[in-house]
């Protein structure tokens, strides 16, 4: 009698195939390889104009630690770099745009760098989250590795730094609070501080799907936010510190991230918007808690802002440009403006629907966050 | 002229003496169609499949010196295979879930295969992770250890990916010809 692996490898020999030859398979080589160091050398230069002059923390493979520098100027607005796999010279860096300058620097250096042989080498790992502290001395950000594609004469430099870190300006030392490793974490992705300071929220991804958890700053009290959904992600604190808006697929109707919050002891509910619309990402509420701004994805990988104004329960679409999807909306420190990445670019969104601001050019991927204080 | 011919059988005689056991052309062709093919029913896309195997090749070519020797090239090669599948396999589900709300879902590529017999149609339910579990274990014979690791899961979590698909098609093997 035949056994399953009969069964599977008869599947196999009937599964329709368009075979690929010796020839054909160095050919397409040849071609991505080509395609792959253009776009490198694209953004190289985009990324050496951007920093030129300009102060940086490079990241110790070994040791995890960057050289002191001044903390960015009370306002400013933190993003990362766009860092795929595509785009190798950048490797997901972390940048600083100065909103009285209009300078942009970078904070955190995953770049690749390059000998005289013309020999590049590059970080395993980009940052997938970044947030501010409160009191502006640290940052939290999460480190998870790169698959990036075969370029032949780059090399990928590996290291076991993956997962979430706390770097303090002061001192220019950034420690890994919480490791990250298969099959109880695949990466973590967003992070969020709560605005009293004690607590860091964070995403947790899996093969399976992912969740929140809510750390101390210092590492300790690690512990999972228990909100009874699956794929809970994106987390965002409610002023006061004691809520967290996410998204999660809900209990039942429709599979479509919707959006939820919890109080941090218990009580799940989900966050209603007007009558036809219900899914939802990435949320941010206002300084003032009084509206939630998040992203409705429109049957792409991009979506649009829209802002929840609490007390009425209406929802309007402020920003239908494509809004990125590692992108959370982030509210200016007096709520007057709402920035976000969209196309690659950084944006500053009127959150009643008035002129949008395009700060930077197409090389932005994850946050934006603004650091505290400033003039907004 | 002279010269460059003389270097060329310097390098084969070094390689045969410490370099790879076989030509790589050797090694791609005796593979690739296992593995494109294995991509396919995890996938459920011929066009990821391609992809994913196109990439895996590239990765085992840029360090065929080192992989050659390998006892088992063909592992490094699955390895690559499984960390490209996870990788896009998480992004598309993200993308998936935030754009239309499905997950696990098929492009062109198993629904041929899904009419014309009770095995594709089984196949085709099960969730891409439970496929590749499947495949790793039955068609490539790894140990559920082995598979776990390639995976990034628990052996545990082998085992309970392959239970129901093993018991499905452990009914239709009892009722097909050898």
């Amino acid at each position: 009698m035949p056994e399953v692996r009969d069964v599977l490898e008869r599947q196999m020999d009937r599964t329709p195939i368009e075979p690929i030859t010796v020839e054909a398979f160095f050919r397409r080589r040849d071609s991505l390889l080509r395609r792959r160091r253009i776009t490198a050398a694209v953004v190289a230069i985009a990324v050496a104009v951007a920093a030129t002059g300009l102060a940086v923390h490079a990241f110790d493979r070994a040791q995890g630690a960057v050289p002191a520098l001044p903390p960015p100027r009370a306002g400013s607005i933190v993003f990362v770099g766009r860092g795929s796999a595509w785009a190798p010279t950048d490797n997901g860096s972390v940048y600083v745009y100065d909103p009285a300058s209009g300078n942009v620097s970078k904070l955190l250096d995953l770049s690749c760098t390059q000998d005289a042989a013309g020999h590049r080498s590059c970080p395993g790992v980009r940052v997938n989250g970044v947030a501010a502290s409160p009191d502006g001395t640290r940052f939290v950000y999460s480190l998870a590795e790169s698959h990036p594609d075969t370029v032949s004469d780059t090399t990928w430099t590996m290291t076991d730094a993956v997962g979430l870190h706390v770097l303090d300006l002061r001192s220019g030392r950034s420690t890994r609070i919480v490791p990250c490793a298969p099959p109880s974490c695949s990466e973590i992705g967003s992070v969020a501080w709560s605005p009293n300071g004690t607590t860091i929220a964070y995403t947790i991804d899996r093969l399976d799907g992912a969740s929140i958890r809510l750390v101390d700053p210092d590492g300790s009290n690690d512990r999972a936010l228990d909100v009874g959904l699956a794929d809970a992600r994106d987390p965002a604190w409610s002023p006061d510190s004691s809520r967290i808006a996410f998204s999660a697929m809900p209990s039942h109707g429709p599979q479509v991230p919707t959006l939820f919050e919890t109080a941090i002891c218990c009580d799940t509910r989900e966050l209603i918007f007007g009558h036809t619309q219900r899914s939802g990402y990435a949320p941010a509420w206002s300084p003032a808690g009084t509206s939630l701004a998040y992203v409705q994805g429109e049957g792409g990988p991009t979506g649009s802002v829209w802002v929840l104004r609490t007390e009425s329960g209406i929802a309007t679409r402020v920003e239908s440009l494509g809004v990125a999807e590692q992108s959370t909306p982030a509210w200016s420190p007096d709520g007057s403006r709402i920035a976000v990445i969209s196309n690659g670019r950084l944006l500053l969104v009127d959150p009643d629907g008035g002129t949008t601001t395009v700060l930077t050019k197409a090389w932005s991927r994850v946050g934006p966050v603004f650091y505290p204080g400033g003039s907004w | 002229m002279e010269e460059v011919a003389h270097v060329d059988e310097l390098i084969a005689e070094s390689r045969a003496l410490s370099g790879p056991a076989q030509p790589f052309e050797e090694f791609f062709i005796r593979e690739m169609d296992r593995l494109q093919r294995a991509l396919v029913l995890i996938t459920g896309s011929r066009s990821d499949a391609e992809d994913i195997a196109q990439e895996s090749f590239m990765r085992v070519f840029a360090r065929w010196d080192e992989v050659g020797t390998m006892d088992q090239p063909a592992g490094y090669l699955h390895r690559v295979a499984m960390n490209l599948f996870r990788s896009r396999y998480r992004r598309a589900v993200r993308e998936l879930k935030r754009t239309t709300g499905m997950v696990d879902r098929h492009d062109d590529g198993l629904g041929p295969v899904e009419d014309r017999d009770e095995a594709g149609r089984i196949l085709a339910e099960l969730t891409p992770r439970q496929r590749a579990a499947l495949v790793l274990t039955e068609a490539f014979g790894y140990s559920g250890e082995e598979a776990a690791e390639l995976l990034g899961v628990k052996p545990s979590t082998v085992y309970a990916l392959t239970h129901q698909a093993r018991r499905a098609l452990a009914g239709i093997a009892g009722g097909i010809d050898a």
